[in-house]
């Protein structure tokens, strides 16, 4: 009987980790979508994986160092996209974990999207601490397919924004298509 | 006696040796000597068994020690390449959805202000 208890206080310090960093992260619930994803990325970036990633970019290249510089002071980057290959492969349900995570203190929704024609719903969350960024949640929904952007630490959001025009992000600036019908702006 | 038997004779008959016969043998013999002395391989198989072991031993310490030295550093540059790879693809992704939303945004307010 003592050992059953020692073995289950055990097992429960050890699982306690991962659970806590799923719990924090809210992405626990996303990760069984990759088996109907018909292509998932997921990248799990802590404080000690961002610093060995960091070690290896070339301050040479220029899109690794821009990199470089933009996760200098981060704790983690954590993403998870999937793109399915019909339409209804996830409910609204299976992001509920996300935003329940960004509902604490701290955390605000600073862009909330949601096109009523092409099914498209964005949300931004911004963490600040005092006066300093610091984190950002990013949840884009489309129809086909759902990505979940965490970024954990102190970020400049003028440095991300240099990332357009490189690495394939389409640079930032203003928007040269037509306005679509059926869109409604969440709060700001 | 024939002429065979003369000529065997001939060949037969003692002589004395050249005059420098014993400085070359004795020259001969101080190589041999020198030689000996400095093949390290016939010293290592005459030295007694325990340092025998305890040179091999060395060398197998110090092969598994690099070797394992070498195996953490091309496991670190692997790992560290594949973390690169995440990072980046992680970047990409945020600057694309963050560029998504922007979008989204402008041609949100562009429809109101058309309104």
């Amino acid at each position: 009987m003592k050992w059953r208890l020692t073995a289950g206080v055990v097992a429960a310090m050890l699982a306690a980790p991962l659970w806590a960093l799923d719990e924090i992260h809210g992405m626990a619930g996303l990760d069984r979508l990759a088996a109907k994803a018909k292509e998932a990325v997921d990248v799990t970036l802590d404080t000690s994986m961002l610093q060995l990633a960091s070690g290896f970019l070339s301050p040479n290249d220029p899109d690794q160092a821009r990199v470089k510089k933009l996760v200098a002071k981060l704790k983690g980057v954590y993403v998870r996209s999937f793109e399915f290959d019909r339409d209804g492969e996830y409910s609204p349900s299976d992001v509920e974990g996300i935003r329940a995570s960004v509902k604490g203190p701290g955390w605000t929704r600073i862009v909330g999207v949601k096109e009523m024609k092409g099914g498209e719903d964005s949300e931004v969350y911004l963490k600040k601490d005092g006066n300093q960024l610091a984190g950002i949640v990013v949840i884009v929904a489309e129809p086909k397919e759902l990505t979940v952007v965490d970024i954990d630490g102190p970020i400049d959001p003028q440095e991300l924004s240099e990332l357009g025009g490189h690495m394939g992000i389409p640079k930032f600036g203003k928007s040269q298509g037509k306005p679509e019908k059926g869109a409604g702006k969440g709060d700001q | 006696m024939t002429r065979f038997e003369e000529q065997l004779k001939e060949a037969m008959a003692r002589r004395e040796p050249s005059g420098d016969f014993t400085a070359r043998v004795l020259a001969k013999a101080n190589r041999e000597a020198a030689g000996g002395a400095g093949n390290s391989w016939r010293d290592w198989f005459r030295a007694p068994m325990a340092w025998r072991f305890a040179g091999a031993a060395a060398c197998a310490v110090l092969l598994a020690t690099s070797g394992s030295v070498m195996y953490e550093q091309h496991e670190r540059a692997a790992r560290g390449e594949a973390a690169k790879d995440k990072l980046m693809t992680a970047v990409r992704i945020a600057g694309v959805k963050l560029q998504q939303v922007h979008r989204h945004v402008l041609q949100v307010e562009a429809m109101e202000a058309n309104q």
